[in-house]
Order: structure tokens, then C-alpha cells, then sequence
């Protein structure tokens, strides 16, 4: 009982399963447990040590979604789903914020996936399975619109703020993006903006990638 | 990135503000013109099942945490499950969880599946794992007596993680208006406008 075990996991969703929880019971509960006060310290820099995320490597889930050609984890299709539910249960059983740092980076891997051209798959998934404290995110929320967005209807007053327009071969983009998970530390960021002010948010938002300004 | 916002819970990931201000970009840096939002579906519905999830691994540890702490602490001569009003919260917490988990279960294999309820059914095991959850670490908070508000204990740190899915990718009332629409599309769903 409590935990997941329904008979019908497969060997690979038990393996990740088990290989979680063992991480989370020898390295990060025991952190969280004897080091409370890190919770509160003010260099959001410092808060977790290294340690932790090059712990997550090392059982390979910091980069799931990464297509395996380019040396990341690819979870089987017809349950990806499923597996993802239950990799996200253990580590946040250990600690949610490290949960949510890491299901920032499969979240934009799968995005990158399936719709970033090559060249910059190319150039962005190699940096991520270098770099143990790589960080994706992903900016959607605004100050003035988040899930919210939903509510109306597909109408143009009902579009993102944050506009990019194109200008001598560039994107130009300009307004705010908030509460973004990963937000100050991502090295790399998946940024939506409204491209066409005469439709629906549906048909007139276009994503791009952002490197961090560091 | 102008700044790191601090949160009362899931502190350990740092969330955080940006500005764009002129911010010029390549045009070979776009992922998808106009239509991002839809072509993102299959990130949205897999971001609520691990949003869920997430929120369920909270569940465990509380569960874990005062499963373990009642069957030692010793109050009013006993160990604390012992009395009973101490073992129904506990059972409590048990059914919430496994009524989370059933439901994760159940729309996870629906979006993996691209079964067509699936977008109703992963808003529903986002929103209900955010209220049971929040309902099983007050269950923990309270059980804990006064330790369960010191932060060396980590009770309340639990607590305070599960406050932050009640809005984290939708809040509660959005993600009930979204099960609605998606149910209804010709009545909810639909363009409501002026209605004479």
C-alpha cells in the first residue's frame, strides 16, 4: 500500500522506479533531514549542493527526454507518460523543489524534441549532458496572464503580452515573463510570445529558445 | 533574469523573473511560429500528470514521516496510534492517497494512450491531487502536535511544499473551469458572448 506497485509495471518503469527511491532514501532525504536550515538561505545559488544534481545523473534521470543519438534516456513511447508519473513521485517524495528543477529539464527536452531543428539540438543537448547543474525552462506566465489565459475565449485580448516581432532578420522580443520555474538559474530558455495580435492566443503565439544572459 | 522569487515551499528549485527588453534573436531560434501553444499539447498534458505526481510524492513522505512517528511517540501512555482518533487520520491519509494515486494512474495511461478524455482527465488528477495532498500534510502538521511546527522537524516544510500545488501550472478554480469547458464544449465551451 502507499506506494506505487499495481503489478503492472514494466521492468524498465520498476528499475527507475527502485533506482529513485534508493537515491532519494541514501542522498536526499538525509540532506533535507540534517540541513533544514537551507531551506531558508538567500543565495538561491547556494541552496543545493552539486552534489544532489550530479547524484540525479548518475541514476540517469536529469536528462530524460534527450533522444538517445544524442547520448540522453528515451523512456519507452507507449508509456512515457506513466514512467515520468512515477520518477516524479519518487523524487519529490525526497524533495518537490528538486523535483520540479529537474521535470523543468525533461519537460523542455521532450519540447526540444519534437520541434527544434537540428542545428539547435545539435548545439543545446550536448551542453545539457555535459553539465550536470544544466538547467532548462520554460516561460509561459506573465504579470498579467497565466492559467488564467484559458479562461476566455480563443480572442485576441485574450494574448500573451510579451510580443516578438521580426526586424532586419532577428526576433525582437519585448515584455516580462513571471513565477518561471527554473527562472534564475536555466542556461537555457523555451520563451513564448505573441506573433500575431489579429488571432487567438492558439493560432498567434510562436516559441523560440533563449540562451541565459549570464 | 532580474531576480529569484522566494516561495514559501519548493524552495529547493528557484523560481525566477526575466525581462526582455529589444532582446534580439536569431530567427533560426524559433521552435514554432503562431501556433505554439497547440503544437505544446503533449507537453501540457504530461506537465500536469507530473505535476500530480510530484504532489503525490509529498502525500508519501507525509504519510511515511507520521506513519512512523505515531507508532513511537508515546502521549497519554501510549504510543500515538493507539488512540484511536489518531488511527482514523491516519487511515485517512492512507485513502486520500490511494484515491490520487488511482486517479494519476488512470490519466497517465490516457494521455500515454491519446485516449479522448485524456485532456479532462489529467486537469483532474492535477487539481484533486492538489487539494488531498494539501489535506494529508495538514493531517501530518496536526498529528506531529507541536513538532509538527518546528522547522528542524520538516513536517512543516512538507506542509508548506504541498501549499504550492495548489496554483503551480493552474490553479484549483482554473483547472476546474478547463474540466468543464473540455466537457461541455458546446454549452461551458462555448463563446458565451451577449445573450439577449
Amino acid at each position: 500500500m502507499i506506494h506505487a506497485d499495481d503489478g503492472s509495471l514494466s521492468q524498465e518503469q520498476r528499475l527507475m522506479r527502485d533506482s529513485c527511491r534508493a537515491f532519494v532514501d541514501d542522498a536526499v532525504t538525509p540532506f533535507i533531514r540534517s540541513n533544514w536550515q537551507r531551506d531558508w538561505d538567500m543565495s538561491p545559488g547556494e541552496r543545493l549542493p552539486r552534489s544532489i544534481l550530479e547524484g540525479a545523473e548518475t541514476i540517469g534521470i536529469r536528462t530524460l527526454g534527450v533522444p538517445e543519438a544524442y547520448g540522453g534516456v528515451d523512456l519507452e513511447r507507449e508509456t512515457e507518460v506513466r514512467t515520468f508519473a512515477l520518477i516524479s513521485e519518487e523524487i519529490a517524495r525526497g524533495d518537490s523543489g528538486l523535483a520540479d528543477k529537474l521535470v523543468q529539464n525533461w519537460k523542455v527536452s521532450i519540447l526540444l524534441r519534437e520541434f527544434a531543428p537540428k542545428h539547435l539540438q545539435d548545439k543545446w543537448f550536448p551542453r545539457l549532458l555535459a553539465d550536470p547543474q544544466f538547467l532548462l525552462a520554460h516561460c509561459l506566465t506573465e504579470p498579467r496572464g497565466a492559467s488564467d489565459r484559458w479562461l476566455p475565449y480563443n480572442v485576441p485580448e485574450a494574448a500573451m503580452h510579451t510580443k516578438a516581432v521580426l526586424k532586419d532578420g532577428h526576433w525582437v522580443i519585448n515584455g516580462r515573463k513571471q513565477f518561471i520555474s527554473n527562472g534564475f538559474d536555466a542556461s537555457l530558455y523555451v520563451v513564448y510570445a505573441n506573433t500575431d495580435s489579429s488571432v487567438g492566443m492558439l493560432q498567434g503565439t510562436s516559441s523560440s529558445t533563449r540562451p541565459a544572459s549570464r | 533574469m532580474t531576480k529569484c522569487n522566494e516561495t514559501m515551499g519548493c524552495r529547493f528549485m528557484n523560481n525566477g523573473e526575466l525581462v526582455f527588453e529589444d532582446c534580439r534573436l536569431p530567427v533560426d531560434h524559433l521552435l514554432v511560429q503562431n501556433t505554439a501553444l497547440g503544437s505544446a499539447g503533449q507537453y501540457f498534458r504530461a506537465g500536469k500528470i507530473i505535476q500530480a505526481a510530484k504532489n503525490l510524492g509529498v502525500g508519501v513522505a507525509c504519510f511515511e514521516r507520521t506513519a512512523d512517528y505515531v507508532q513511537n511517540y508515546v502521549q497519554g501512555g501510549r504510543i500515538l496510534i493507539k488512540h484511536q482518533a489518531v488511527a482514523l487520520r491516519l487511515a485517512d491519509m492512507a485513502t486520500r492517497i490511494e484515491a490520487v494515486r488511482a486517479l494519476i494512474e488512470r490519466a497517465s495511461k490516457a494521455v500515454d494512450e491519446g485516449h479522448p478524455d485524456m485532456d479532462v482527465l489529467c486537469n483532474m488528477a492535477k487539481v484533486y491531487a492538489s487539494e488531498e495532498i494539501m489535506k494529508v500534510a495538514t493531517h501530518a502538521l496536526e498529528l506531529h502536535g507541536g513538532n509538527g511546527a518546528m522547522l528542524e522537524f520538516g513536517i512543516e516544510k512538507l506542509f508548506r511544499d504541498a501549499a504550492i500545488f495548489l496554483h503551480m501550472d493552474a490553479t484549483v478554480d482554473v483547472s476546474r473551469m478547463k474540466i468543464i469547458k473540455t466537457m461541455f464544449p458546446a454549452t461551458a465551451g462555448k463563446y458565451a458572448g451577449p445573450e439577449n
